[in-house]
């Protein structure tokens, strides 16, 4: 289950359906699904807010193997995996965080954090200086 | 007390003015830059320009020392955040969230914030008790949210009435902890018998409420 259909949203659903994996996809504008996702998208678009129960539990949150939430606010991603961890029991939960603060604050709270910001400037400090230490680049800019 | 309010609009700059009245030590936190000069011009220098949710702010205003950190602004999703990271990075024993959704209630008690406030739950109350006398109304949600302290007033046809206490058919996690009769509260014991015009107080796991309804209500 993907929660935001954004750029990032739409590729990772449109990736893991093509491998033949089973996705649904949430979002709350269907103008999101017209433009980015492909007209033969074969997985599920669900339309609603994915900050409400009913919706989540709409586009199967009680089945789900997976919760990917990659909308554009922190705190919304922080409380849908929240949500979706501790009310529905979804075995792998992942949230997209920008501040890398946050992200490491609710990765000590047991989130599996994806810190976008640590790792676009792992990538850029490799491309400009060569293969580094990635895991020491994410400690040091968290500490920041 | 040192009380950090995170949100100045409405709610926030009213709880401010009430509580800086009682003598705190009040920090109101407001990222918008106009609304936080606003306050200050009304209230004086004790607003905090800056985003509530974000742990280098929360740092900055000596949140470890905070007593209590109340979020009250329009998204309940920020309220959670705020509330989260002054819990458990900053230590604060007390922390309070309002909340639009009132289904945001026991999710937000199960992720550790202490006291949560929906105000449509209790405009929503205040309405079922305008309406509907005879039957059930909530008074009250107990800390940790699943249980309810309710109120039902029994009338001469309700099945209740002229029963004693251990006869009545009611859900099993349910208590009659209190009947109030002609202006006086009465401990009731299993042969206490209702009569018509008590008022019973009982606790009740939330989802059994219905249940008790059906104790009481009188059928039309």
């Amino acid at each position: 289950m993907i929660v935001g259909c954004g750029r990032v949203g739409s590729t990772v659903a449109m990736t893991l359906a093509r491998e033949g994996h089973q996705v649904t996809i949430v979002d709350h504008e269907a103008r999101s699904f017209q433009r980015r996702l492909d007209p033969e998208f074969p997985g599920t678009k669900i339309l609603g807010n994915a900050m409400d129960e009913d919706v989540l539990i709409r586009a199967g949150v009680e089945q789900a193997d997976v919760l990917v939430t990659l909308t554009n606010g922190d705190n919304r991603n922080i409380m849908i995996a929240q949500v979706a961890r501790e009310k529905f029991r979804v075995p792998l939960v992942l949230a997209r965080i920008v501040d890398s603060l946050r992200a490491a604050a609710f990765r000590e709270l047991g989130i599996e954090t994806v810190d976008q910001t640590s790792i676009m400037t792992n990538h850029m400090r490799r491309a400009i200086l060569g293969g580094a230490n990635d895991e020491a680049l994410a400690e040091a800019s968290v500490r920041e | 007390m040192y009380i950090i309010v995170v949100g100045g609009g409405q709610v926030g700059y009213h709880l401010t003015r009430t509580l800086l009245s009682k003598g705190h030590e009040v920090l109101v936190v407001e990222k918008d830059p106009r609304r936080a000069a606003d306050i200050t011009d009304e209230i004086g220098p004790v607003v905090f320009e800056g985003d509530g949710c974000e742990f280098r702010v929360l740092q900055q205003i000596g949140t470890a020392r905070a007593d209590v950190v109340v979020a009250v602004t329009g998204d309940d999703e920020d309220n959670l955040v705020t509330c989260q990271v002054a819990k458990r990075k900053f230590g604060v024993s007390r922390t309070i969230a309002r909340i639009s959704d009132p289904r945001n209630e026991d999710i937000f008690h199960r992720l550790g914030i202490d006291d949560v406030v929906s105000s449509t739950k209790v405009i929503d109350s205040l309405i079922e008790q305008e309406i509907a006398t005879g039957d059930v109304v909530p008074l009250a949600a107990l800390r940790r949210g699943s249980l309810e302290i309710v109120e039902a007033s029994i009338r001469e046809t309700s099945p209740a009435a002229n029963r004693a206490v251990r006869d009545l058919d009611l859900p099993p996690e349910s208590l009659i902890t209190c009947v109030i009769r002609e202006g006086k509260a009465v401990l009731p014991q299993g042969e206490t018998v209702l009569r018509p015009d008590d008022v019973v107080i009982a606790l009740v796991r939330a989802e059994q409420q219905e249940d008790l309804q059906a104790t009481f209500r009188t059928s039309s």
